[in-house]
């Protein structure tokens, strides 16, 4: 089915439609909901009230961009909203306990680097993690990121570099990337 | 996006996250579903609530046309018993 049926179908609550449209998207937006969440039961509910919006909300789709992009927007927010609802994201983590932070074998199974990346993106405290989520992968400024988690945009920044940090030391132990700090050194010192 | 996005750790994120897809289970579909307003599911709901007043009126007034003139009059009774201004609205021209 086309993206253009299954919009139209979807406009009409047509049941065949909007089950095309879950199938195409679901599997792309459970990972999303997935880096946001507490565990895979948390990421389904996720998925599914943000569902339940894209299909009663799907009206206010004005053809502009792309439909997945409106889809993963509808789907971050309800994320957002749900998280919102069990924490205050202005709290912030005591440093010491998340510079203890670090990837375990058990957290991280070494199967695809992309899950890997993902469970260490899951490690972080919550904060950090909504923060990680949404400045570097979703694209969001920190202002918007200070507006959706009603915090001020210097926590966001804050808590974008220690996410930042701790994160990188995760990878580099697991050999995922290198050592930014080392490289940069050796760049100044190449200069 | 950000330019300040397209760099370092952010770049091998997205790259890496972009591939990263779950298989929601087999009743996630049938769960949304059952929470959605189908045009099908109002239609059907419209036409049962149709159906079940047809049925529950049609006999009283075919079947026994004298109960429902009682009722219809002991109702009209009890309208002119309240306030002039409330009877007004259900018996308009006769309080």
């Amino acid at each position: 089915m086309t993206e253009e049926l299954m919009l139209a179908g979807c406009l009409t609550n047509d049941a065949n439609a909007q089950q095309a449209l879950y199938a195409r998207f679901s599997a792309r937006m459970l990972g999303v909901c997935y880096r946001f969440a507490k565990s895979r039961e948390d990421a389904e509910d996720m998925l599914q009230e943000g569902f339940i919006k894209i299909f009663t909300q799907i009206h206010q789709y004005r053809n502009e961009g792309v439909l997945e992009g409106w889809i993963r927007k509808v789907i971050v927010h309800t994320c957002i909203n749900i998280l919102k609802k069990y924490k205050k994201f202005s709290d912030c983590v005591d440093i010491s306990y998340a510079s203890s932070l670090s990837a375990t074998e058990e957290s991280i199974p070494s199967v695809v680097q992309a899950k890997q990346v993902v469970e260490c993106i899951r490690t972080l405290p919550i904060g950090y993690r909504t923060v990680l989520n949404l400045y570097a992968i979703e694209g969001y400024s920190h202002k918007e990121i200070a507006d959706m988690l009603d915090i001020e945009e210097s926590t966001s920044r804050s808590q974008y570099t220690r996410a930042k940090n701790i994160l990188e030391d995760m990878l580099v132990k697991k050999n995922i990337i290198l050592n930014p700090r080392k490289t940069m050194n050796l760049a100044v010192a190449v200069k | 996006m950000h330019e300040e996005h397209h760099s370092g750790i952010e770049q091998m994120l997205q790259d890496q996250t972009k591939t990263f897809h779950i298989t929601p289970s087999s009743n996630s579909w049938r769960r949304i579903h059952r929470n959605l307003p189908s045009g099908k599911r109002r239609i059907s709901l419209l036409a049962i609530a149709i159906i079940s007043c047809t049925l529950l009126l049609l006999p009283a007034r075919l079947l026994n046309p004298v109960l429902v003139a009682q009722s219809a009059r002991i109702i009209k009774d009890g309208i002119k018993h309240l306030p002039a201004s409330i009877s007004k609205q259900f018996l308009p021209g006769k309080c």
